[in-house]
């Protein structure tokens, strides 16, 4: 049950996605969608026991609305029942765990996994971590963010959409991209460490891998190659505002959300420096940020 | 709200803040919006949580930012009002 990987006796397959310390077991009853998730995550499933189990089924509406940008801001809770959007996605975070994992029963219209909007979809995985992270107490955050690591050191690129995410990625093939989109700051040790995702940028290219972080980049496409070390709300709030808000399936996005962004962000700045980068569409902003942490 | 010097100047019960050294952020328990306080405002802000009147506030002011009284409490009028349009002020 445990082991991950096909089940054809069980029909049951179930798929474990690897999410930093975290492992969701998504099981499915179909092989189609089995092995949707190896070539959407392009990862194997991995061999470790899951901390989740998620059961995931299609369910066929007559029509459906918009796809929201956001599965945080449309979630209507009722106790652990979740409803995202109209019924886009539907589950329940059950009490009772199954041979020590959390289970969740997910109903999810097709269009979530078939579309191009299969992105947003992980964002009810997100809240699946966290429900999980909130179970082990980690302190982990996921942050929309590119990851880089070089030289056995972890380089954490952040900055609102179009900031230049995804070209530093493309810029930074000599060396290792973790991912363009998503990547957790652990803090939860005495090192802190940037950790990959297998959430989806459009950095396909992705090599997973861990390393202490060297330092927080908040991205600015500029005509230069500069950096400069922040201090105070101009680093913590740029931070805050990519951090991924921490909200289990079972809780609901409020303006105090933020407050708990800003702590983490704040956190993170205590052990890690934050700098502006201002960089031009080429490689030599690893010259500037070598020159810069020297 | 009725300003004048001898008004007590109380900070919201319902409201969270958090300082990010030079800046602060306050949101309302029970609304969705924050604001944020930097500069000149920060500094009433913080000095505002001491339970001073107006008045005590102007002097402050003035001593801090060199600034005419008939200028200090016209600025500083302002801005309590805008905190009592946001709830995050009462008398």
């Amino acid at each position: 049950m445990y082991g991950g990987g096909r089940k054809e006796g069980e029909a049951v397959y179930c798929y474990h996605l690897q999410i930093g310390s975290a492992v969701c077991g998504i099981r499915v009853k179909s092989s189609r969608l089995f092995t949707w998730c190896e070539d959407y995550f392009m990862a194997p499933s991995v061999p470790a026991a899951p901390d989740m189990l998620i059961d995931l089924r299609l369910a066929r509406y007559s029509s459906v609305g918009m796809v929201p940008d956001s599965f945080f801001q449309s979630k209507e809770l009722s106790g652990r029942t979740f409803r995202m959007k109209g019924g886009l996605i539907q589950g329940r975070l059950h009490s009772r765990t199954h041979g020590g994992a959390m289970r969740v029963s997910l109903k999810v219209h097709p269009v979530m996994i078939e579309t191009d909007v299969s992105r947003v979809f992980e964002q009810c995985l997100y809240q699946a971590y966290f429900s999980i992270l909130g179970q082990k107490g980690a302190y982990a955050p996921l942050i929309h963010s590119s990851g880089v690591i070089k030289d056995g050191k972890g380089y954490l690129f952040l900055g609102p959409s179009e900031a230049g995410k995804s070209t530093v990625a493309a810029l930074s093939s000599a060396y290792q991209v973790i991912n363009d989109e998503i990547t957790i700051a652990d803090i939860s040790g005495r090192l802190p460490m940037l950790v990959s995702t297998l959430f989806n940028g459009l950095f396909r290219a992705k090599h997973p891998g861990s390393a202490p972080l060297a330092g927080i980049f908040v991205l600015h496409k500029s005509s230069r190659d500069r950096m400069e070390l922040l201090s105070g709300s101009s680093a913590v709030r740029p931070v805050a505002d990519q951090i991924i808000p921490p909200l289990g399936l079972d809780a609901q996005m409020t303006a105090h959300t933020y407050f708990s962004q800003l702590d983490i962000a704040a956190a993170l700045q205590e052990r890690v420096p934050v700098y502006k980068l201002e960089f031009t569409k080429s490689v030599q902003f690893w010259h500037t940020i070598s020159r810069g942490i020297l | 709200m009725r300003l004048d010097r001898d008004t007590l100047i109380r900070i919201a019960g319902d409201i969270t803040e958090r300082d990010l050294g030079d800046e602060i952020i306050v949101i309302k328990n029970s609304g969705s919006e924050f604001h944020t306080f930097r500069d000149t405002a920060l500094d009433i802000w913080k000095k505002a949580h001491e339970g001073l009147s107006a008045g005590e506030l102007l002097a402050f002011v003035m001593k801090e930012y060199s600034v005419a009284e008939d200028q200090a409490w016209q600025d500083l009028v302002a801005f309590l009002h805008d905190l009592d349009d946001k709830k995050l002020i009462r008398d």
